[in-house]
């Protein structure tokens, strides 16, 4: 290749990036980001069915070899549990009623949960997505909350027909409106990138305590009320400043993210 | 050409499956850019035109496993590409530790730049997966380069 012809190389390659950068606030709308995601997928069960196959013989033969002892155990931690259980169910029934009597939206009780698993994490140290298993087939749509038993994962960014891309709510990126669930405080949740997150626009003078419990607000219409979040590790007050800085942990541990679900539309939103 | 181009994507697909599926299992926080290595053995190995086209659509399927806004991740590979072609010419750039070196620094500097893009410091998330994928990707470099060229040669054959 000759010097000459590297120049208006460069010059076409430098104008075609910023125009990539241009339409990047449109990003989540381009369909060949989801082609990509789709073979991906494909790729990714092809490779890992052997891998499947051989853990079930480990986990279905080779494992079971102390399983009778196990046996013994798990049955005193489910009648430990059982009994537990009774009780939550007492607890359970009593919350209904004063649900009820308070005229609260049960929009929790019947959740419609649609489960998926994460098959790959973001290409880079910075952002933090995840792609998971199921897409618009399984009913997946785009901005569907994303959810763990321990609280808020994030929302979908990018729907395909079999996978489906989640903006973390510990993106740069990510912001969730969101309230502290005793004294109903409002503010926004802010990914910093580093798994932690930050809580802002809560007034200095309003009563905010560490070990407070985050929790969604439900407005914006995205996400539902009284999802965890996670809970207050900091709290720092300057003066002549209109908002105090809060730092928060994630109830998800982030890191470790396997298998999750989304919540389908037809939840009933608070606010 | 094309068997050649086939063959690289079916070791990018490879390279994926390693970067955002199997090392994040092993540890979520660790990234190894062995695209990186990829980009120095087409440098090296491969006619300008035909390396600079794999690295630009490359970085753009690339760009559908990231967060990252839209014409972030080719802006940086081209970018890289261009950089070791015009290192090329000033070092020996077939050595294995000059590639080692240069696989580490454009790793730490594609990571500090998109830190920069967000306005977030990379060293929020601490020091360690930071520099063990650096030198992770610096030390599994050579081998991709290798790839590259053990391909090229291969089918120049």
């Amino acid at each position: 290749m000759k010097d000459r012809a590297r120049i208006p190389i460069f010059v076409a390659s430098a104008l075609l990036v910023l125009i990539l950068i241009s339409i990047g606030q449109h990003r989540y709308t381009l369909k060949g980001l989801e082609m990509v995601q789709e073979g991906y997928s494909w790729v990714e069960r092809i490779t890992s069915a052997p891998l499947t196959f051989f853990s079930d013989i480990w986990d279905g033969y080779i494992y079971l070899i102390n399983t009778e002892q196990q046996n013994v155990v798990l049955k005193k931690k489910i009648s430990a549990l059982e009994v537990q259980n009774m009780a939550l169910k007492e607890l359970r029934s009593e919350n209904d009623r004063l649900r009820g009597m308070l005229e609260f939206k049960k929009a929790y009780q019947d959740l419609p949960l649609r489960p998926a698993a994460v098959i790959s994490q973001d290409i880079t140290l910075v952002f933090k997505t995840i792609i998971i298993d199921k897409g618009s087939r399984d009913v997946f749509y785009k901005n569907m909350p994303i959810i763990k038993s321990e609280g808020l994962v994030g929302r979908t960014i990018l729907v395909s027909p079999n996978t489906s891309q989640v903006l973390l709510i510990t993106d740069v990126n990510s912001a969730v409106p969101a309230m502290i669930e005793n004294s109903r405080v409002k503010g926004i949740v802010k990914g910093r990138g580093d798994g932690n997150l930050t809580l802002e626009y809560v007034r200095s003078d309003e009563d905010v305590k560490v070990g407070d419990v985050v929790v969604t607000s439900g407005l914006a219409g995205i996400f539902p009320k009284g999802i965890n979040i996670g809970t207050i590790r900091s709290i720092k007050r300057v003066e002549h400043k209109m908002f105090a800085e809060i730092m928060l942990r994630p109830s998800v541990k982030i890191g470790r993210i396997e298998e999750i679900f989304g919540i389908g539309r037809d939840v009933a939103y608070s606010d | 050409m094309w068997r050649i181009q086939i063959s690289l994507v079916c070791v990018l697909l490879g390279v994926l499956l390693l970067e955002i599926t199997i090392f994040p299992f092993v540890w979520s926080s660790l990234r190894i850019d062995l695209f990186l290595g990829m980009v120095i053995g087409l440098v090296v190995y491969s006619p300008f035109v035909f390396g600079f086209c794999f690295v630009f659509i490359a970085s753009l399927m690339l760009q559908a496993f990231s967060g990252a806004r839209m014409g972030y991740l080719p802006f940086a590979y081209v970018l890289a590409y261009f950089f070791l072609d015009m290192m090329k010419g000033l070092i020996f750039l077939e050595n294995i530790l000059a590639q080692c070196i240069l696989g580490c620094l454009l790793n730490l500097a594609i990571v500090y730049t998109a830190g920069l893009f967000v306005n977030m410091d990379i060293l929020q998330e601490g020091w360690l997966p930071l520099l063990a994928g650096a030198g992770l990707t610096g030390m599994l470099c050579p081998g991709m380069a290798y790839i590259v060229k053990w391909l090229w040669s291969g089918y120049e054959v």
